[in-house]
């Protein structure tokens, strides 16, 4: 993964690749730096920070949720979340909306806000005497997602050509954007440090919910704070990268998915595996988009596309060798 | 039971029909003479010698209407074609990238003009109708003159077109005359940027990239796989150009020089970004001219607290 | 000497209709108790409502003398383990992983499994027979072999206390042999109490001493087989012909066959 990294951060538009080296030497071993060259190098290198988490947080929250919704097909979106965020986002960007909170911009915080509106609204669809059916959460999602969706599009009816270019291309996740920022990228990824530190210290329990909730129940876990917890922090997470580079698809389910027929069902070390799998696949998929623009003179694709095309093909790989 | 299933299908057969009937619009059109006209995409299109309603689906060749003097006959625009200001009170035929083809029947126009840019759709569309249309596309300012010409002759107001064409081209010799003057090594790195979100500027092949060199500037965007591009913000800061020109509205120039890394930028560091109409600018029409020259202006405009480079 | 486990005037209802109807009973440490009754009856909610799983409508449960639901989680599972009548692992854990998972009782989520822990699943999986089969992904086992790993995962719990929900349903005679011979050994062994929920009323009535007789959320019976086992009260509650036979000290129980 590391070197993933390494070469992600050498390749761009900025620098070619040898100069990057060196400025990447500098940069970090402090030495000193054209103006210019720090410049590209602290952008390409936010880049990469918010791939790594998006990546991290995407993976971990797929693989927990997996194991909550005794679901192989789990991934963190399907709890509404991307639609509820696409929402927000389209809404500000309809609305032209300035401002926003702190670093974040109104998009980002709509994005946030409206993310977290869907999944709150498929809990409280699902959550009848105290008790969350898992079963209803995943039906709920599904709806509130559908419902959303709808309500992009029309939104997407509304607005005019140029806002309708900027929603769109918000739903394809997208890390090239001017907007993000260092600062934003480090308050995420403190969020996304935050929740996975948290999914680590459940390792354990997620394996018991994992044997069926009435089980787990009798092997001594507290069940119904048990759900909220994971549900609260897979949420968090998700939302946060949601609001600061789009739905990026696929490594949610993919990763965690894999990973398993690798890594055996254990959740300690499958958790760990999944958040550098995760990173290792967006870092690669937004590797990729610089180098199809660059090198190929294509134009710059929505690193949605690369998680994809890189990530399924593995998929299947792994799925013939180790077979179901 | 069945039978009440039949008696409902009638009825819906009925109202279908009545529809699909009313749908129609009316094909009696009076026999015109018509004549042939090649368009920007290559079609060759029988339109009217003296058309006298027109539909007219881009707020650029709106202009050049009302500009040839041809604006009385104008009966239908789309959101946007909003100048001259008489255009502003015409019924709206739908949006740019979205034109409602029934609205446009229901005008009953005898002529259609439209871009080449992502309007081929309505095109084929219209040509089912047997409404016709033809579509302009500029590459370069060389093209808008062009296209002004080619609607004077349509419109049979060739002497305005050529007075406008005039006009235009006394502008642009002006300018250029004064960039002659500026050696190569002088004229400033610009970078103009199309939309915020994402990061789009022009390259060869857009008109707009055409005027920035008319107007004396060197455009960073120039090499980019297509006229309108998206750039990534590293590639900008690597080209370091000396003139921002934000052509949206949507970010203020602090907003922009606040981008990461863009300090570090020339035209940052030294005050440089300002904001140009689009309408000036984004439009390939009659004020064309005057965006260039507003172009020419930004460019060698003495940037604030900096003394004359 | 404190009952282990009790029901005090329980009831329940699920939302088709009541479950249990006030029950109530004590179960003192150190006995086997069969739950049985005709389907429908309540006996499995009746099982959940002791593991508290379920909470009862009114009434209480009492764990050790305390009020079960004024106990943590992790405390009740320390005393008391559940195996189910179907589980359900589509996780391809290995058999001696399934049983350390029992331990989160005692370890909780951060505490790393230590050399008592690894003892205790090591005996654990010995004593149901599993231990060859230690390294073995629970997606490969037999009906049989699965069943005494989920024993083997409840023992590794370290309970004084066990719950069965017809443990045997779906496995052939030698395993039910099997299952049942060990819990009457641990009984022995270890004065481990067994509180188990079956169909079968031979098996209740060779290896319980006590047998509840369930019928309508009603207990109807409570006692040693001897006496549960009555002709009349069988045919009375089960609705049909029953006949009942004792041979070398052992009440067997069969349909009447009409001819």
């Amino acid at each position: 993964m590391v070197a993933v990294c390494v070469v992600s951060a050498l390749i761009g538009p900025g620098l070619g690749p040898a100069r990057s080296a060196r400025a990447l030497g500098a940069f970090f071993a402090g030495g000193v730096l054209p103006a210019d060259e720090y410049a590209v190098m602290l952008v390409r290198l936010t880049r990469l920070a918010a791939a790594l988490c998006v990546g991290v947080a995407l993976a971990t929250a797929g693989t927990a949720l997996q194991a909550l919704l005794r679901n192989p097909l789990a991934d963190p979106y399907i709890l509404g979340i991307a639609a509820g965020g696409g929402f927000g986002a389209a809404v500000a960007t309809a609305l032209g909306l300035a401002g926003g909170i702190a670093a974040f911009s109104a998009v980002n915080v709509c994005a946030f806000a409206g993310a977290l509106a869907a999944v709150a609204a498929g809990f409280i669809v699902a959550r009848a005497a105290g008790i969350l059916s898992v079963h209803a959460l995943l039906l709920a999602g599904v709806m509130v997602g559908a419902f959303f969706t709808s309500l992009i599009l029309l939104v997407l009816a509304v607005v005019p050509a140029r806002d309708q270019h900027a929603v769109f291309l918000w739903l394809m996740g997208d890390l090239a954007s001017p907007d993000i920022t260092p600062l934003k990228v480090g308050f995420t990824a403190a969020l996304v440090a935050v929740c996975g530190g948290l999914f680590v210290v459940l390792a354990r329990p997620l394996d018991l919910i994992a044997l069926g909730e009435e089980s787990a129940f009798h092997l001594g876990l507290s069940v119904e704070k048990f759900k909220i917890l994971v549900l609260g922090c897979a949420a968090l997470v998700t939302a946060s990268v949601v609001a600061l580079a789009g739905p990026i698809g696929f490594v949610g389910i993919v990763v965690p998915h894999a990973l398993r027929r690798v890594m055996g069902p254990r959740h300690l070390p499958l958790l760990t595996a999944a958040a550098m799998g995760g990173a290792t696949l967006v870092a690669v998929g937004d590797t990729l988009v610089r180098v199809t623009a660059d090198y190929l003179s294509m134009p710059i694709v929505p690193v949605g596309v690369f998680t994809a095309l890189v990530g399924a093909p593995y998929f299947l790989a792994i799925l013939r060798k180790k077979g179901y | 039971m069945v039978r009440r299933m039949y008696a409902d299908f009638f009825v819906l057969a009925a109202v279908a029909g009545l529809v699909v009937a009313c749908g129609k619009p009316a094909a009696r059109r009076t026999t015109a003479e018509t004549r042939l006209f090649r368009d920007d995409l290559g079609r060759e299109v029988a339109v009217p010698v003296a058309p006298r309603r027109i539909v007219c689906t881009s707020p650029e060749m709106t202009e050049i209407l009302f500009a040839v003097g041809a604006g009385a006959r104008v009966v239908g625009v789309v959101r946007g074609c909003d100048w001259p200001p008489a255009a502003r009170d015409l019924p709206l035929v739908g949006d740019f990238s979205n034109v409602s083809l029934e609205r446009v029947a229901a005008l009953e126009p005898d002529l259609v003009i439209a871009t080449g840019h992502e309007q081929q759709r309505i095109l084929a569309q219209l040509e089912r109708l047997r409404v016709p249309a033809v579509a302009f596309l500029a590459g370069d300012v060389a093209g808008v003159k062009r296209n002004i010409r080619a609607v004077g002759v349509l419109m049979g107001e060739e002497e305005k077109a050529a007075e406008l064409v005039r006009t235009f081209d006394a502008k642009i010799f002006a300018i250029t005359s004064a960039v002659e003057k500026v050696p190569a090594a002088e004229r400033p790195r610009v970078y103009l940027e199309i939309s915020p979100e994402p990061l789009m500027t022009v390259a060869e092949g857009s008109f707009v990239h055409d005027a920035i060199i008319l107007a004396g500037g060197i455009n960073v965007g120039a090499g980019l796989p297509r006229p309108y591009s998206r750039i990534d913000s590293e590639a900008v800061i690597a080209r370091d150009p000396e003139v921002i020109v934000i052509c949206h509205g949507a970010k203020t120039p602090a907003a922009v020089a606040a981008r990461t890394g863009w300090r570090r930028i020339t035209a940052v560091r030294d005050n440089r970004i300002y904001e140009a109409d689009p309408d000036l600018v984004l439009r390939a029409g009659p004020r064309l001219g005057e965006g260039v020259a507003l172009l020419h202006e930004i460019f060698y405009r003495k940037p604030r607290g900096v003394e004359g480079r | 000497m404190d009952a282990l486990i009790e029901a005090a005037d329980v009831y329940f209802s699920w939302p088709t209709g009541p479950a249990v109807n006030g029950v109530s009973f004590a179960v003192n440490p150190g006995e086997m108790v069969a739950v049985v009754g005709p389907n429908g009856a309540g006996k499995s909610t009746l099982l959940r409502l002791l593991s508290g799983y379920l909470k009862p409508a009114a009434g209480e449960v009492r764990l050790a003398g305390k009020d079960i639901r004024r106990y943590g989680r992790r405390e009740v599972a320390q005393l008391a383990a559940f195996v189910p009548q179907y589980s359900e692992v589509n996780l391809p854990y290995k058999v001696a992983e399934l049983a350390m998972l029992a331990r989160y009782a005692r370890l909780g989520p951060f505490r790393p499994p230590g050399a008592v822990d690894r003892a205790v699943v090591a005996e654990a999986l010995a004593f149901t027979g599993v231990a060859a089969l230690a390294d073995r992904p629970v997606s490969q086992l037999s009906g049989g072999e699965f069943q005494r790993a989920v024993l083997a995962r409840a023992l590794a719990q370290g309970p004084e206390l066990i719950f069965l929900d017809e443990p045997t349903a779906h496995l052939d005679i030698s395993h039910q042999i099997q299952i049942f011979s060990l819990l009457t050994r641990l009984n022995a062994r270890e004065g481990l109490t067994v509180v188990a929920v079956l169909h079968d009323l031979n098996t209740a009535a060779a290896y319980f001493p006590r047998v509840l007789l369930m019928a309508e959320g009603r207990l109807a019976a409570d006692g040693g087989p001897a006496d549960v086992f009555a002709e009349g009260l069988l045919s009375a509650i089960y609705g049909c012909a029953v006949k009942t036979y004792t041979a070398e000290g052992r009440r067997f129980i069969f349909p009447e066959m009409l001819s």
